[in-house]
């Protein structure tokens, strides 16, 4: 390996501090392609904790979209249902999946039709004011996206 | 929260719920029932409606391209049913998808002369979810795929049918301008070419086994007049 090709990976190095273990690391994200005129859409991802504090995720927004909601879908007794939470806590040394059926970001009223194979990017905002800016994939359905991993 | 309160009361709710566990224990006495004859067949994800709760009521709904769409139209064919509404970003979409996978899985497998299989989205949103919006939704996923609508004032028509089916629907609490959600059954009916509930799907869905079982449902299913 050059030096010319280890220079930037040194960059790396330096730039993250000592407490880079400390922050989100965010993995696994898309959301998936609405028909047109759809109102609503879902970002999935899967959220890491690998530091020692608890951390708490009390914001969301795009400025593709009007607002971004937490939303948990739960079936009980038979009945599909979702309910809107206000904080999405990431515990400790721990892992927090958003998938289909399940957790998700709710993404409301698009400004423009969002595309497969284009951008949104999302902010994500917690309680002690840390911000992640994350640009999530949009793809065609939950089909296509088991196709990709198994090629 | 301003999503957390269901406008129609919690009496209304437990009634529903008490019905639903009336319905499963009559589904689970019907099939030990059925085992006892020595004629049943053994199904992986579904769960066979009893004959006596296989009846469905009369209803009249819209389909997508504005056609009236009555229990007759359900006759001569095969058909899964799903209620959701095309404002729900995640359970139903996953659904949707469930629905191609299964078409894709029975491809080449039934028999040509067996009665077709229609996939079906009732709205619980009819407020909505207008012909016209159902077709921009559905062309999305299938163009095949049928979707209905209530276009009468009172929803009468699909109460009839999610009443008929054991199937609850409610619409949260909300303010005037806001986006409101519905909640509502998650699994998905069975209903044979006689126009009756045959079977229910419930969740998780895996299409596989679901395709599994319809061969078996179809490949064992003789008219009668019962």
């Amino acid at each position: 390996m050059t030096l010319k090709r280890i220079f930037p990976l040194l960059l790396l190095v330096f730039i993250n501090p000592s407490h880079a273990g400390e922050m989100l690391a965010f993995q696994n994200t898309y959301i998936i392609a609405a028909p047109p005129g759809v109102e609503t859409m879902a970002a999935y991802l899967t959220v890491i904790n690998s530091g020692k504090r608890d951390k708490k995720i009390v914001r969301i927004d795009s400025h593709q979209f009007e607002s971004a909601e937490i939303h948990r879908s739960t079936v009980e007794a038979g009945v599909a249902k979702m309910e809107k939470l206000d904080i999405l806590q990431v515990p400790a040394n721990s892992m927090v999946e958003l998938s289909p059926g399940g957790l998700h970001i709710m993404l409301i009223g698009p400004k423009q039709p969002v595309l497969p194979g284009e951008f949104v990017i999302l902010r994500l905002e917690e309680a002690d004011g840390t911000e992640h800016n994350l640009a999530v994939k949009v793809i065609f359905t939950a089909m296509d996206r088991k196709e990709h991993e198994h090629h | 929260m301003k999503h957390s309160g269901l406008s129609t009361p919690t009496l209304i709710l437990a009634t529903v719920i008490l019905g639903l566990a009336a319905l499963l224990a009559g589904l689970y006495v019907g099939t030990l029932s059925k085992g006892n004859q020595g004629d049943a067949i053994t199904l992986t994800a579904g769960t066979l409606f009893p004959a006596d709760f296989r009846a469905l009521a009369e209803f009249e709904l819209n389909d997508q391209t504005g056609q009236t769409f009555t229990r007759e139209r359900l006759a001569g064919s095969w058909n899964l049913i799903f209620f959701g509404y095309t404002y729900c970003p995640d359970v139903c979409p996953l659904t949707l998808t469930i629905f191609k996978q299964i078409k894709a899985a029975l491809a080449g497998e039934v028999r040509p002369q067996t009665s077709p299989l229609n996939f079906i989205l009732v709205s619980v949103d009819p407020e909505r979810d207008s012909p016209d919006r159902l077709k921009e939704y559905l062309d999305f996923f299938d163009p095949e795929f049928i979707g209905l609508t209530d276009t009468s004032t009172e929803q009468q028509q699909l109460n009839s049918l999610t009443r008929s089916l054991g199937a609850y629907y409610g619409k949260h609490e909300h303010e005037a301008n806001e986006a409101y959600l519905v909640d509502h059954s998650a699994g998905i009916y069975l209903i044979d070419p006689q126009a009756r509930a045959h079977a229910l799907f419930s969740t998780p869905h895996r299409p596989d086994e679901i395709a599994r079982d319809l061969l078996t449902i179809i490949e064992n299913y003789k008219a009668d007049d019962s």
